[in-house]
């Protein structure tokens, strides 16, 4: 834990990340006054109009204000939360359910693993957005007026956990079949430990490191995901589809307005308006920037720090390393040569 | 041997590929959907307040979209999808929409291709402390959002164009002027730091060899050296990743052709891909057959080459 908290990309990206969590909490419980309703224009002294919203970055708005007058910067502090905490929510769940697939994937035979490998492989020739609006835009979308909101914000749920799945279980089911490949696991066989017991005692703990770094990856990638469907009107707080007016041939413009004020939400709502107030889409889309920014930086601080601590080779071994198993490997050597010869030939 | 593996491997995922593209109708009973909003478009109903529908699993109309599509793979042409009050064939309309994004795809990924050789060139030829600087840029600017360098490309060539009232590129596609030069330049900058990313790693491992040593005994300098030997050898590794540098593009092809409001491939999925999931399930064909048939046309031939200046 010490050797972690040296990688300073790891300590900086977590620290932004905290930041911003306990921020946008404070400021929605604490700071945050009800009654303070956003102004649209804004006055001089001599009651004149002087500005209407949307306002441009100034000193009194950072980075700009929405349409209704409301700042954008608070806008995206409140929904950091939401974003940030559904990212690594969804990302808990994805990679929960691929730890348990992907177990089950390695005890199948191993044609049969290779052929779901390929089956998976079909997710590499689209973006993962376009197989998710695949999923969700029949009811987001085209035929939102039949699904309510609670089905809609479940499914979106839903579609963006189970996308992940198959290439991330065949991802956990590959680590489990090299640590299971290691010399110490085929010794612990010997003496007579049962394929749970290894699972549990001398697989597992190569595998939370990664597993770890596996998350923190899926994080980045979720919020990837939120910013790319937010640019097919789909948001996780639910697309509401508002009709703001008709066009000259009679077709109704939509504008879809999110509830809270989640971040894709907030990229989807100022998406037609980007030409003239570019800095209400700018706050969100650099929002997610350094959000990504600093879940990468995390996830590249945990690989350094696991590869530090399992393959450097040091006096100080860490709780686990498989030190216990050091016996029975000597006693490998003398009487299962053949396999060592092999492997090492 | 590898042939028939390749085939299987081909059929396997044209059926996984279909399979996924038909999952829409396993959740939705998309046909009557379809229906309903034939009567709303054509005002035969007022509204839709009484209408209500749940995420359903109909195993078996699933199955036998399956079967259907896999049955009419083979007469691609006759297609249709829903646009609008009625159907129209699929295909005159996306072989065009079609070969103007595998036109950015392709320009993008070639120039992409130069720039990490330059770059990687260039970075080679530095020491080795400063080398690591450079990669730590490089990594900064490899974690970006896609989203964000094609919004803030844009937003610079409007902000230029604001400031100075010179235009550089033409931004957005405007009545049939196409903006070329600007799309394929956005579109190829990740890319880019991707490969540059693939190709130090495999440049590095390579510059350990003992024939560089001795090239450097010899007296070559070392642009010639890495420039004729290492980056030969080191160029055809990026084949292993050639996969994930594909998907990457993808994903950016997409941000920036809905940025940019380029009419291609990704675009017409958004407008009409809701409507019709057998239109996506086509596209997403399209871009895998010839992909997977180059891809494995390519690797075999430049695997035999490699295997030739082993065996010499």
């Amino acid at each position: 834990m010490n050797r972690l908290l040296k990688e300073k990309s790891f300590v900086f990206g977590f620290l932004f990340l905290s930041t911003l969590f306990v921020m946008s909490f404070v400021y929605t419980y604490g700071i945050k006054d009800p009654n303070d309703k956003p102004q649209a224009v804004l006055y001089n002294e001599n009651q004149e109009v002087v500005a209407r919203a949307p306002f441009p970055p100034s000193e009194d708005f950072l980075l700009g204000s929405d349409k209704e007058g409301k700042s954008v910067l608070t806008n995206l502090i409140e929904g950091a939360k939401y974003t940030v905490g559904l990212a690594i929510l969804l990302s808990l769940i994805r990679i929960v359910l691929s730890f348990i697939l992907g177990y089950i994937f390695y005890t199948l035979p191993k044609l049969l693993k290779d052929k779901i490998e390929v089956l998976c492989d079909a997710y590499h020739y689209a973006p993962t957005a376009i197989f998710a609006y695949l999923l969700l835009s029949p009811a987001i979308i085209a035929f939102s007026w039949s699904y309510d909101e609670k089905v809609k914000l479940l499914l979106t749920i839903g579609v963006i956990v189970a996308l992940a799945i198959p290439i991330l279980s065949v991802l956990i089911m590959r680590e489990i079949e090299h640590v299971f490949s290691k010399e110490f696991i085929s010794s612990c066989r010997l003496i007579g430990g049962s394929s749970m017991h290894i699972f549990l005692k001398h697989v597992t703990p190569f595998l939370i490191p990664k597993i770890i770094i596996l998350f923190v990856q899926q994080v980045g990638q979720v919020l990837t995901l939120f910013a790319h469907l937010a640019l097919l009107d789909i948001f996780i707080g639910g697309g509401k589809q508002v009709i703001m007016e008709m066009d000259l041939e009679g077709n109704l413009l939509m504008e879809s307005f999110s509830l809270s004020s989640e971040w894709g939400g907030l990229i989807g709502k100022s998406w037609n308006s980007f030409m003239s107030y570019p800095w209400m889409l700018f706050g969100p889309i650099l929002a997610f920037t350094l959000t990504i920014l600093a879940v990468n930086f995390m996830a590249s601080g945990l690989i350094r720090w696991n590869q530090r601590e399992y393959n450097v080779p040091s006096n100080k071994k860490s709780k686990s390393s498989p030190s216990v198993m050091k016996a029975p490997n000597e006693h490998v050597i003398s009487f299962d040569k053949v396999k060592l010869t092999e492997k090492s030939g | 041997m590898k042939v028939v593996k390749l085939s299987v491997n081909f059929l396997l995922l044209c059926i996984s590929i279909l399979m996924v593209g038909s999952l829409p109708f396993l959740i939705y009973d998309i046909d009557r959907q379809l229906k309903v909003l034939k009567m709303i478009e054509n005002n035969e109903i007022e509204n839709t307040l009484f209408l209500y529908d749940s995420v359903q699993f109909n195993v078996g109309s699933y199955f036998n979209h399956v079967k259907e599509m896999f049955g009419n793979i083979f007469s691609i042409q006759d297609f249709q999808y829903y646009k609008f009050k009625e159907y129209h064939p699929v295909f005159p309309e996306l072989n065009q929409l079609y070969l103007m994004s595998v036109k950015y795809l392709i320009a993008a990924l070639c120039i992409g291709l130069i720039l990490a050789v330059i770059t990687s060139f260039l970075i080679m030829l530095l020491p080795t402390h400063q080398r690591d600087k450079v990669k730590k840029v490089l990594f900064v600017v490899e974690s970006l959002p896609d989203i964000f360098i094609i919004f803030l490309l844009q937003f610079l060539i409007i902000w230029i164009y604001k400031k100075t009232d010179i235009l550089l590129f033409q931004i957005v596609n405007v009545f049939g002027k196409p903006a070329f030069f600007l799309p394929v330049l956005c579109l190829s900058i990740l890319p880019s730091i991707y490969i540059t990313k693939y190709l130090l790693i495999s440049l590095e491992e390579e510059e350990k060899q003992s024939y560089v040593e001795m090239a450097k005994g010899k007296g070559l300098s070392m642009y010639y050296i890495i420039f004729v030997h290492i980056l030969r050898n080191a160029i055809f590794t990026l084949l292993f990743h050639f996969k994930t540098i594909f998907w990457f593009s993808l994903s950016n092809l997409f941000v920036l052709e809905i940025i940019f409001n380029i009419h291609g491939i990704m675009t017409h999925i958004k407008t009409y891909g809701s409507m019709n999931p057998d239109l996506v399930t086509i596209c997403i064909l399209l871009i895998f057959i010839p992909y997977y048939c180059l891809f494995h046309l390519a690797s075999a031939v430049i695997s035999k080459k490699i295997k030739g200046d082993i065996s010499l």
